[in-house]
């Protein structure tokens, strides 16, 4: 599914849901920068993950044990 | 130019344990040597140069008595200017932080004092080390051009004769990169053999701590000093380390050398590819099997590394975007922006996707022992530019046209190495990197090594 070209709502939106103050001006230099940047990370979901687990994992010995 | 800084860290640090030279005059020599080329360079954040005298006399002193503590030992070396040395600022060249003063050192600054390097000051990296042309400093092989980046006042330093030895951090290619561009060797270990402890994160999954420096034989003494399991860091690996400089000169008869069909030849310099590729020949020549290997989910490096780097380099950030988001330079500030509102499910998507990479590498590396692949796709462009157009008519921002080659790397966390391998016509610096398997640096080096001993693109010194 192709995403939408990112409009400054959405734009105003997801800035407000990370508590990120953007004025007009920072809009407009941020919102080319992230449409390209969702474009590419939409890639990932290109690949058939499965039941592939994340790389990272947690530790659960303490300094000490490891 | 000073003889001594015709040397290589290995040959001073002899000299030095014959007392044939003195710590003092190596550090003196670095220093005059900074001194002259800091006006077209700014390789540096901040010259240390009474403190490099205090530890050199300090050296000397330890030598004479019979207490050496090996071959870095009253060798000058400097830091890229995110690792933490105690009572000096580390700025990450960023006015954000011009007025942090850590109270200790880092993990590597520490290993390096106890191996009895002698630190002469820290060096200038893109702000917070996010970005590929450190805009403060100029190529020593064209002023008019960048050195690469972020480690961009390291690659400068050591290629200019600086110091014997400049340490850099590797997120996307941040010591790959300035190595090609200045003609230096450039180690990107494993991820997990070097502490990044102390050193101010871009992205912890993906930072690595090592050096550049002029000879492969450099690169192994240094990372000697340098590996080694530390708790404090969660991605430190508890995995023996080997001696890096045992079988260093043994040679590369049957290595089997993987020649990548896809990926790597891609939009890449003419010059450059022809560079590389005479490289597989001369390798050949020496002994190697050369393997053709198609590289595995090629189309996810670059999503995979941004998909991680962003989200953690926003986060690290995240308080002081708030505070002082008008001290950020510009190219910083909306990647951090836009970091933040990458959706959480990204992150961990790209998190599975980088282990699915993993599981292919080690079925590739089941043909090979090691890829050998261009470092960059271009040569140092002129300081300023902001993007490359290749011969189709396509445009491409620098930032992708320097990661592109460098990003398999860091998502797989495999050891790399750049070794220099010739020039344009224009004289500017080409290297091929050597991308091994885990925590087998020492077949990365032992193959540097071989080449070159057979060239001598390392010898070569910018005239500046």
């Amino acid at each position: 599914m192709s995403r939408p070209p990112l409009d400054d709502a959405r734009l105003q939106t997801l800035a407000a849901a990370a508590a990120l103050e953007l004025s007009p001006e920072r809009r407009e230099v941020l919102r080319p920068v992230l449409d390209g940047v969702l474009q590419q990370l939409d890639r990932l979901y290109d690949v058939e993950v499965d039941e592939t687990v994340p790389v990272h994992s947690f530790d659960a010995r303490w300094e000490a044990e490891r | 130019m000073n003889d001594i800084l015709s040397l290589s860290a290995a040959e001073l640090g002899a000299k030095l344990k014959a007392r044939d030279l003195s710590p003092v005059d190596a550090v003196e020599a670095c220093l005059e040597r900074i001194e002259a080329t800091e006006p077209k360079l700014n390789a540096y954040v901040r010259v240390l140069a009474d403190e490099a005298r205090a530890a050199a006399r300090q050296a000397e002193q330890e030598i004479a008595a019979g207490d050496w503590r090996g071959p870095l030992h009253g060798v000058p070396v400097a830091l890229k200017d995110l690792y933490d040395l105690a009572n000096v600022p580390t700025t990450a060249s960023s006015r954000v932080r011009e007025d942090w003063t850590p109270t200790t050192d880092s993990a590597a600054a520490e290993r390096l004092k106890q191996a009895g390097a002698v630190i002469l000051g820290k060096t200038h990296t893109h702000e917070f080390a996010y970005g590929i042309s450190t805009p403060t400093t100029r190529n020593p092989w064209d002023t008019e051009r960048t050195p690469g980046g972020s480690s961009g006042g390291s690659g400068a330093t050591v290629a200019s004769a600086g110091a014997f030895m400049a340490m850099g951090s590797d997120t996307g290619g941040s010591i790959r990169i300035p190595a090609g561009l200045c003609g230096t060797v450039g180690l990107k270990p494993t991820f997990g053999r070097v502490s990044r402890v102390g050193i101010t994160s871009l992205s912890w999954g993906l930072d690595h701590a090592g050096p550049l420096t002029r000879t492969v034989e450099d690169a192994a003494l240094s990372l000697q000093a340098l590996a080694g399991y530390d708790p404090r860091d969660p991605g430190s690996v508890n995995e023996p380390v080997p001696d890096y400089l045992a079988g260093l000169h043994n040679g590369i008869q049957g290595l089997r050398v993987g020649v990548p069909t896809n990926y790597f030849f891609d939009r890449v310099d003419t010059e450059i590819e022809a560079a590389v590729r005479q490289a597989y020949e001369q390798l050949q020549a020496l002994g190697a099997e050369l393997v053709e290997v198609e590289l595995p989910m090629a189309d996810q490096f670059v999503p995979v590394e941004f998909g991680i780097m962003m989200p953690e380099a926003s986060d690290y950030h995240r308080d002081m975007l708030r505070e002082k988001a008008e001290l950020y330079n510009d190219d910083v500030r909306v990647l951090l922006e836009a970091g933040e509102l990458v959706p959480a499910t990204a992150y961990i998507r790209a998190q599975r996707v980088r282990h699915l990479i993993q599981q292919q590498f080690s079925q590739l590396y089941q043909q090979v022992d090691v890829i050998v692949a261009p470092t960059t796709t271009a040569p140092a462009v002129t300081a300023g530019t902001e993007s490359v157009t290749w011969p189709n008519g396509r445009e491409e921002s620098l930032m992708s046209a320097y990661t592109r080659f460098a990003v398999p790397g860091n998502v797989t966390g495999l050891p790399a190495m750049s070794v220099p391998c010739g020039f344009t016509e224009n004289g500017l610096p080409i290297g091929f990197q050597a991308i091994g398997r885990p925590f087998d640096e020492s077949t990365v080096l032992r193959l540097g090594a071989a080449y070159e001993a057979a060239t001598d693109w390392h010898q070569r010194r910018p005239g500046i």
